[in-house]
């Protein structure tokens, strides 16, 4: 009985001490996922007649967050963002975009369809943003 | 008592004699000009896969898997995993779509013997299984997504060239092909070397 219980403690030991390990591992065994990735974020900007001046400058940030500054940087918008695809290729998307505070202050969610490009040398190229209200073609400036 | 001992005795004479007994030996069966060939028995059959895919054209993409299954003197069947490895993930070699990509794959194999030999021997194969692709982006560390996933058909001849005891290797060509939905990147040839 003793010895039974002896053994049982020692397993229950190893068990603890590789739950341990187990945390140091995530870091290393990659994570596998069948949510659709995020090919979106980045810098962007819409260029104006007036060279080194943009129309637009968006940021679509990798935790969902965007910011939208006009050319004359007074209303700057901020909200969240959210993507649904109706097309997912790593070099042609597309699909719709909602912003959660819309395209001016004030104003109110709002959603677009967006396309996407990519080329296999430079990566992302151009985002194209089209409503009713809102019609531009993006940049890509950076990650 | 004399009389039954004789009666028996009488009795235990006649049933050995042949004009009584029956015949103790089955019946032979009548002799037919055809004979009844049984087929030889499948062998189990398992391969270490190395392969080099070209795809999105003549982007390289190594790979290797397994395979297990019965093969007999014309046809076989094997259950088959596999992956390649795009060297150039999302189609670019500074990452600037993926920083990297891998194809995974699982089905079955067809095999047809096609020619047999003391030296060598052939066979056309038709694989036919589910693929999923695999990408990690570059604004997302260790995580890989599944994108496009589907059928994979891949014909290809292989031939082997060297046989021994302990192992076998064979080479051989192939195309494979995606389908439902077709993802054209991964379309191409495929060059093999099975061992063991």
């Amino acid at each position: 009985m003793r010895k039974r219980l002896g053994t049982l403690l020692l397993l229950l030991s190893y068990v603890l001490m590789a739950c341990n390990d187990i945390d140091a591992l995530k870091d290393i065994v990659p994570t596998f996922t069948g949510d659709n990735p995020n090919l979106l974020v980045g810098h962007w900007q819409v260029a104006s007649s007036i060279q080194g001046i943009f129309a637009y400058d968006l940021t679509l940030g990798a935790d969902n967050n965007y910011i939208l500054i006009p050319q004359d940087e007074s209303d700057t918008v901020a909200g969240t963002y959210a993507i649904a695809y109706d097309h997912l290729d790593l070099l042609e998307s597309s699909g719709t975009i909602t912003f959660s505070a819309g395209f001016v202050p004030g104003g109110g969610e709002v959603t677009i369809d967006f396309s996407y490009e990519a080329s296999k040398e430079k990566g992302p190229r151009t985002l194209k943003l089209k409503c009713d209200s809102f019609q531009n073609e993006f940049s890509f400036v950076g990650r | 008592m004399k009389k039954c001992m004789t009666f028996i005795l009488a009795l235990l004479v006649a049933c050995n004699l042949p004009i009584a007994a029956k015949s103790k030996k089955e019946p032979q069966p009548a002799e037919t000009e055809e004979k009844i060939v049984l087929p030889k028995k499948y062998r189990y059959d398992f391969h270490l896969d190395g392969i080099f895919a070209f795809v999105r054209g003549s982007d390289f993409a190594p790979g290797g898997g397994i395979s297990l299954g019965l093969k007999g003197e014309v046809y076989g069947v094997e259950a088959y995993g596999m992956t390649e490895i795009m060297q150039k993930p999302g189609g670019s070699g500074n990452g600037g779509n993926a920083t990297g990509e891998f194809m995974i794959e699982g089905g079955l194999r067809f095999v047809w013997n096609l020619f047999n030999s003391q030296r060598v021997s052939s066979s056309f194969t038709l694989d036919a299984g589910y693929y999923a692709q695999h990408v990690q982006i570059p604004t997302v560390s260790n995580t890989y997504y599944r994108m496009h996933n589907g059928v994979m058909v891949r014909p290809a001849v292989g031939t082997v060239l060297a046989k021994s005891k302990f192992y076998q290797v064979e080479v051989g060509i192939g195309y494979q092909k995606t389908l439902l939905p077709a993802y054209t990147d991964y379309d191409g040839v495929v060059v093999f070397v099975k061992l063991f």
